[in-house]
């Protein structure tokens, strides 16, 4: 509606331009190794982005990434065990997952806050329990293996793109998340995303003014889900072997760092979180088991000393130079 | 059938007894005032009709309709809107935005229009409507100010013309001219006067400001110790002995 069309500065077009190019060229220019690091930083683009829109109604998840996986295990299962190709699997694992995010959301729609903080991690261990208990059909603790590669035709098709490539696989991923990082902004923008946002300024207030606020913190859920099980689904043809064990809590913590780092106020904020905390993250990789605590320290320092994330680092920074010249003026 | 009554209504919260059988009729194009002294459950009894709380007995009728029990957002739908005590608004929002966004009940809000925008349309008459109800109230110099930098007089404007924005039947004002200076409280009654003149949409308020309930009511009900104690035109209601007693001082309410 009013804030669809914001004018973008040129640096912006600029700043974007520089991305499209690296990220292009980026099979060129890094190792394998690194392509792969870069696959699994665009899937993490997808679901920091998804989990944002989730805090716009002001309900902070602990089982978002329990939603990443019912979308890879959806599509571990609907792949393996059915033979079902990609472009049928990618969009049945993301409804699966809506479905699911459903079933959770409306327990947790009648708690608010720090309740629904709680709730929300109790029901997302007990979803993972479930992988863990049933072999028949997650596997258990062992998770399934062996995921069907993603492949677009049969070899010898002159159409045939084999995905185990790291560079084919790459480029699909990146489609991906432009594709997604689109529709989240688009909605995010829209009429629907301003009265979630208005929803966490004043809820009364929506329901007064007709909006049913517990069908739409539903909805909510559900939409974020939709977009963490397209996160999974690539998660799972990426790695090709999922287990309970790559979605335990410290991966909900680290999802929760990035969004804090970078902020939720603003579209931007949680993609500016993703990639500094990728960084430091591979570059603090010789700190091995020291590498948590230093994540907890980064998380402190930040709700300590920049609880809006880094997107409001620049206007503060503005702001506190604007006084300071102002002071030195007057004296 | 009348336009909105409440029958029998009680509410208690415990063994507090908040409410207890009120009768109300309210005809259309009517201003009614409810008032009494603190903790009478004016509050209470405003929570309850506009949807908040669920009555423990009785009914809320609004044009032959039972709207007792039901979601807020639902009674909102059909027509009943009510506004707030203190400053309900979205801060991060600019006038403008928050009027358009408490046209909800009006527009387009399925994902698909999210995402692909194809009811344009509706989205501008939207926008109209609500530059409409600046002019109106207004706020037009404060259009593209955030919500949160208004003075509180303007923020009690804004509230009631986000009220506005849904195009209810019957606007329920809670405490509209609280904390106000007298400048403020002048433009709230015109406001107020002006939505049932001019645009026909009748008033229930709520309020403790005597004067400003004495200028603006056509018809007085007095709550007390959560029960109706009195209840006709302003004229009669300040010469009532058991109002006057209910209003310890009452030489006040008269001035």
């Amino acid at each position: 509606m009013l804030k669809s069309s914001p004018k973008f500065p040129i640096q912006f077009w600029l700043l974007i331009g520089a991305i499209v190019v690296f990220m292009c060229a980026a099979p060129q220019i890094v190792s394998a190794y690194r392509l792969e690091l870069l696959t699994i930083f665009l899937i993490n683009v997808i679901l920091a982005q998804s989990y944002r829109l989730m805090t716009t109604t002001g309900d902070w998840t602990l089982c978002h990434y329990i939603l990443m996986g019912v979308g890879a295990y959806a599509t571990g299962i609907l792949a393996k065990k059915f033979g079902v190709p990609f472009y049928m699997a990618m969009p049945l694992a993301a409804m699966i997952t809506v479905g699911v995010s459903l079933l959770l959301a409306v327990p947790l729609s009648r708690t608010i806050g720090f309740a629904f903080f709680i709730a929300s991690f109790a029901l997302g261990e007990f979803v993972r329990h479930v992988w863990l208990k049933f072999h028949n059909p997650f596997g258990g603790a062992r998770g399934i293996n062996g995921i069907p590669k993603l492949e677009i035709g049969q070899s010898g098709d002159w159409y045939f793109i084999d995905f185990w490539d790291s560079t084919n696989f790459y480029f699909f991923t990146l489609i991906f998340t432009v594709l997604v990082l689109v529709l989240l902004y688009r909605i995010d923008s829209s009429r629907i995303g301003n009265s979630w946002k208005a929803i966490y300024a004043d809820s009364e207030l929506c329901e007064s003014i007709g909006i049913n606020v517990t069908r739409a913190r539903i909805m909510v859920f559900c939409v974020a889900g939709f977009f963490a099980g397209i996160a999974g689904s690539l998660l799972a043809y990426l790695i090709g072997s999922i287990d309970p064990h790559n979605f335990e809590m410290v991966e909900m913590v680290y999802l929760i760092i990035w969004v804090v780092v970078g902020g939720v106020k603003t579209f931007w904020g949680p993609l500016i979180g993703v990639v500094s905390m990728s960084l430091v993250f591979e570059l603090a990789r010789p700190l091995e088991e020291w590498r948590p605590l230093l994540f907890g320290l980064i998380l402190i320092v930040f709700l300590v000393y920049l609880p809006g994330g880094l997107e409001t680092l620049i206007p503060r920074l503005k702001s506190f130079f604007s006084g300071f010249f102002a002071k030195k003026e007057v004296s | 059938m009348s336009f909105f009554s409440v029958k029998k209504l009680s509410k208690s919260f415990g063994g507090l007894q908040a409410n207890h059988m009120i009768d109300l009729e309210v005809e259309e194009g009517e201003i009614r005032g409810v008032i009494g002294p603190n903790g009478a459950g004016k509050t209470t009894f405003f929570n309850v009709v506009s949807g908040f709380y669920a009555p423990s007995s009785g009914t809320v009728e609004f044009k032959g309709k039972v709207i007792s029990g039901l979601h807020s957002s639902k009674i909102a739908r059909l027509g009943v809107v009510r506004t707030f005590q203190r400053a309900a608004l979205f801060p991060d929002f600019t006038v403008l935005e928050n009027i358009v966004i408490a046209r909800h009940l009006n527009a387009d809000v399925s994902l698909l229009n999210a995402i692909f925008r194809h009811n344009n349309a509706a989205e501008a008459g939207n926008l109209e409507r609500a530059k409409e109800i600046i002019d109106f109230l207004g706020l037009e110099h404060e259009q593209d100010n955030l919500a949160a930098n208004l003075s509180h007089g303007h923020q009690r404007v804004l509230g009631v013309a986000m009220a506005l924005a849904t195009e209810p039947e019957l606007l329920m004002l809670d405490e509209p001219v609280a904390g106000m200076n007298s400048g403020e409280k002048a433009v709230m009654v015109d406001h107020v006067k002006k939505i049932r003149d001019d645009w026909g949409i009748t008033i229930l308020l709520v309020e403790h400001d005597m004067k400003t309930v004495m200028n603006l009511c056509d018809k007085i009900t007095v709550l007390d110790f959560g029960e109706k104690l009195a209840e006709g035109l302003p004229e009669e209601i300040i010469h009532n002995k058991k109002v006057i007693e209910a209003y310890l001082g009452a030489d006040e309410i008269v001035a």
